[in-house]
């Protein structure tokens, strides 16, 4: 959860003299086993490989740990796999590819890397009813007895400078879907890493030494499902030093609507090919920092304060200059290699929804939106594994999820999007928030949201504000299905009313999970009056070293202007909303600046419940109106005809085996049409 | 280390003077500046940002004595300690880590004679 600045932290920002010197850490991960290929793989698909020990131990080798295969002569890479589960003296287990994807000799070496990344795991159809995680892993209970969410916090970056350094890990963010977290159990390996309070939440490492230390956590839960996290501490010193000899060539930025964070790196010298390889993990941080002469770093993360950026090395984009030297590359977060990933359709349903038994991959009782993405999440991709993961805490049931988009991100988008109006985020430190819009939110909801910090002259040099001439939307059409344990209903809203208002769009949104009546028209109300307030920007140039803005986890900013200080007299009091942010970065200057775009905050507008035939005027739990019921208004005379009533719209489903669809979805026995 | 009461260098923090470096009358002058740029604020005040950088500057140097400097700077840039003196009350000197930056391009040479040699510190961080 993000926090409000506080007064120290403050009269820092607010103070003279703000420096950074900025490094990068590109991490070289430490092999932890080779293998050597001892026979070529069959054709096909490729989930096992012969192979021969050639050095280190082969049980060491965790799942989810990068495999880098080199030729024989380790003169060359061919290519890079995951490890899918411990191998055997003779097999290695490697996430499933296609035969053709790496041109594999006898003799290849095969080295396991202390690496994670994060990447889709594939699903492996034998017969329609029998499917399997990850090649091999059937349905027992995974979805009723789930393994826990570890959060455990971002990677650290440490400049040691004197004998140790302590570095605090808090788990206090994991959760289960299901049920509760019963105990912690930490560990940390590396040359001079030690751990204390290793069987509690918040754990110190303390490291003495340059290096790379790895921290594991296992959490188990009270049903007995655990699951281990794995987090690196990055140990720098004077005489191990990070890379410096480097440019900047595009400001680290977020973007809510790019779904994360990237940045533009030219490196002078240190360009090690064995450094600078596609999805090589990169840390931009600040080794030395000061604020009015006093040095330190000042962040929203404890022990992360001078972590500016966090991301992969994205492919295609590295560009070397065997003449001139230096290469260049973009560094994103984990939305990009997400984008990138190929996926298989995703479909749950309820286990309480037609058809559905509960032993099978695809049924999971008391179906949500938070339910379906920690399935995909955690079951059809490693991110649980090296990112922290918060939900959007939603609880609305869901009959039946879907998603049919070919590449994982996407797959997440329409999850989240298509359902609830929600959105995946990677914030700068690498963790990944699955969030609500924030105008949508209820006022409880807002409320409960912590202000960062209020913004004063004091702060900013420029302040660009955009008013809005016209409202954003005429009017606001929501509908879906509001089901809950095998029930189900039609549930719609309009806001401001059925009339409209004079805007740029008509905006309707069909097939969502729909909560009750009532939450569903202060829904529609929410999403009106995002685009209806009087300023629909502000872009403020901070001139401080000023990083603790994001555009997740969920934040306010706030300003108050009095008439006076604009211009136009625009003048009021408004929670802002981070849309994107900028940290500029002055070489020259040493200095660290962030620009920040803000929506300001949308009030919840009025609505009017939308009926279906054959189910009533009102409809579960609502009498319409929200908080501010309008009379009802006149019908003008040339008003045009009211849109007609959308049908709940087509459902599909993907059972075991099949994906189906229906247009009845609301008829006692609906009629299915097998797609696939 | 002791308290500089001279313009100093070196690439450890054991700080020696120009004048046991390059001897006595070698000691270059040297120009202090408490940030590296201004920032205008909507309230009208100014915010000064970055670290001070300062610049030791010799006339003439011999070129004995620019190789020992050479010796210590070996790169185009990198980390040095320097004692300097500052723009407070009694134009102190004192210690800071420092990042050095060797002029750039052809250096001023006039028989066996360095002309206008300067070098230029950025990033200064108080030590004491």
């Amino acid at each position: 959860m993000a926090r409000a600045i506080n007064a120290g932290e403050l009269t820092k920002l607010r103070g003279a003299n703000q420096a950074s010197i900025l490094a990068l850490a590109i991490p070289t991960p430490a092999t932890v086993v080779q293998f050597a290929l001892g026979s070529l793989p069959a054709a096909g698909n490729i989930a096992e490989l012969a192979v021969t020990v050639d050095s280190g131990t082969y049980t060491n080798a965790l799942a989810d740990q990068t495999i880098i295969v080199y030729n024989s002569a380790k003169t060359a890479v061919k290519g890079v796999l995951g490890v899918r589960k411990t191998p055997a003296a003779t097999a290695l287990y490697v996430r499933e590819i296609s035969s053709g994807s790496i041109s594999f000799a006898v003799g290849d070496k095969l080295v396991v890397v202390d690496d994670f990344c994060p990447h889709a795991k594939h699903v492996r159809t034998v017969t329609e009813t029998t499917w399997y995680m990850d090649y091999d892993v059937a349905y027992s209970a995974q979805h009723s007895n789930p393994d826990p969410i570890v959060c455990m916090g971002p990677d650290a970056v440490v400049y040691l400078t004197g004998a140790s350094a302590d570095v605090d890990f808090d788990a206090t963010a994991s959760s289960v879907i299901i049920g509760s977290i019963a105990s912690y159990a930490w560990a940390v390996s590396g040359t001079g890493a030690t751990i204390a309070n290793e069987t509690t939440a918040t754990p110190t490492v303390t490291v003495t030494v340059a290096g790379t230390a790895r921290v594991s956590c296992t959490i188990t839960t009270a049903a007995g499902a655990s699951f281990t996290g794995y987090r690196y501490v990055y140990t720098y010193t004077a005489a191990s030093p990070p890379i410096t000899t480097f440019e900047l060539t595009e400001n680290p930025r977020g973007d809510w609507s790019q779904g994360g964070w990237s940045f533009g790196v030219t490196m002078l010298d240190n360009a090690l090919k064995t450094e600078i390889r596609d999805r090589a993990k990169v840390i931009l941080w600040a080794p030395v920092e000061s604020f009015a002469g006093t040095a330190g770093s000042i962040g929203p993360v404890t022990d992360r304060e001078n972590i500016i950026c966090v991301g992969w090395i994205a492919g295609e984009t590295i560009q070397r200059d065997d003449n001139e030297g230096p290469v260049s590359f973009e560094v994103h977060g984990a939305q990009r290699i997400l984008s990138l990933a190929d996926a298989y359709p995703c479909g749950l349903r309820d286990t309480q929804f037609a058809g559905a038994t509960g032993t099978v991959w695809t049924d999971m009782a008391d179906l949500n939106v938070d339910r379906g993405l920690w399935h995909a999440l955690h079951w059809r991709s490693t991110v649980t594994r090296c990112m922290d993961v918060v939900l959007t805490g939603n609880t609305w049931q869901a009959g039946a999820l879907q998603s049919t988009d070919d590449k994982f991100w996407a797959q997440l988008m329409t999850l989240a999007q298509a359902t609830i109006m929600a959105q995946p985020f990677v914030d700068r430190f690498g963790r990944l928030y699955i969030q609500r819009n924030q105008h949508h939110l209820d006022a409880t909801e807002r409320n409960a949201l912590p202000t960062v910090m209020s913004l004063t002259t004091a702060d900013y040099s420029s302040l660009d504000i955009e008013r809005r001439a016209l409202n954003k939307y005429s009017r606001v059409n929501l509908s879906g299905v509001y089901y809950l344990d095998g029930d189900e209903a039609p549930i719609g809203a309009y806001s401001p009313g059925e009339v409209p208002y004079i805007g740029e769009e008509n905006y309707i949104q069909t097939e969502l999970v729909m909560p009750s009546q009532v939450d569903a028209g202060a829904w529609a109300g929410a999403v009106f009056g995002s685009g209806a307030g009087e300023l629909s920007e502000m872009d403020v140039v901070l001139e401080q070293n000023n990083r603790f803005f994001d555009c997740a986890p969920q934040q306010w900013g706030s300003i108050t202007l009095a008439a006076g200080d604009t211009e136009r007299g625009v003048a009021g009091t408004w929670r802002l909303i981070p849309r994107s942010i900028e940290l500029q970065f002055d070489a020259e200057a040493g200095f660290m600046n962030a620009e920040i775009s803000f929506e300001p905050e949308g009030s919840i507008y009025t609505y009017t419940n939308q009926t279906f035939p054959g189910n009533g005027e009102e409809e579960p739990g609502g009498t319409g109106g929200g908080g501010q019921t309008p009379p009802e208004p006149p019908t003008p005379p040339n008003e045009p005809p009211p849109e007609a009533p959308p049908v709940p719209g087509e459902v599909v489903v993907s059972t075991a085996g099949d994906v189906r669809t229906t247009g009845d979805i609301t008829a006692g026995t609906p009629a299915w049409t097998t797609e696939y | 280390m002791p308290d500089p009461t001279t313009y100093g260098l070196s690439a450890t923090s054991t700080v020696s003077s120009y004048a046991t470096l390059l001897g006595v009358k070698w000691t270059p002058r040297g120009e202090y500046f408490p940030d590296r740029g201004r920032r205008q604020l909507a309230n009208g005040q100014m915010r000064s940002v970055g670290l001070p950088w300062c610049r030791h500057i010799w006339d003439v140097l011999p070129q004995t004595q620019r190789d020992v400097l050479r010796g210590i700077l070996t790169a185009t840039s990198g980390t040095c300690y320097i004692w300097t003196r500052t723009n407070d009350s009694t134009d102190a000197f004192k210690v800071f880590t420092a990042t050095y930056t060797w002029p750039e391009g052809n250096e001023n040479k006039d028989a066996l004679k360095r002309l206008d040699f300067v070098l230029e510190f950025r990033n200064l961080v108080l030590v004491t």
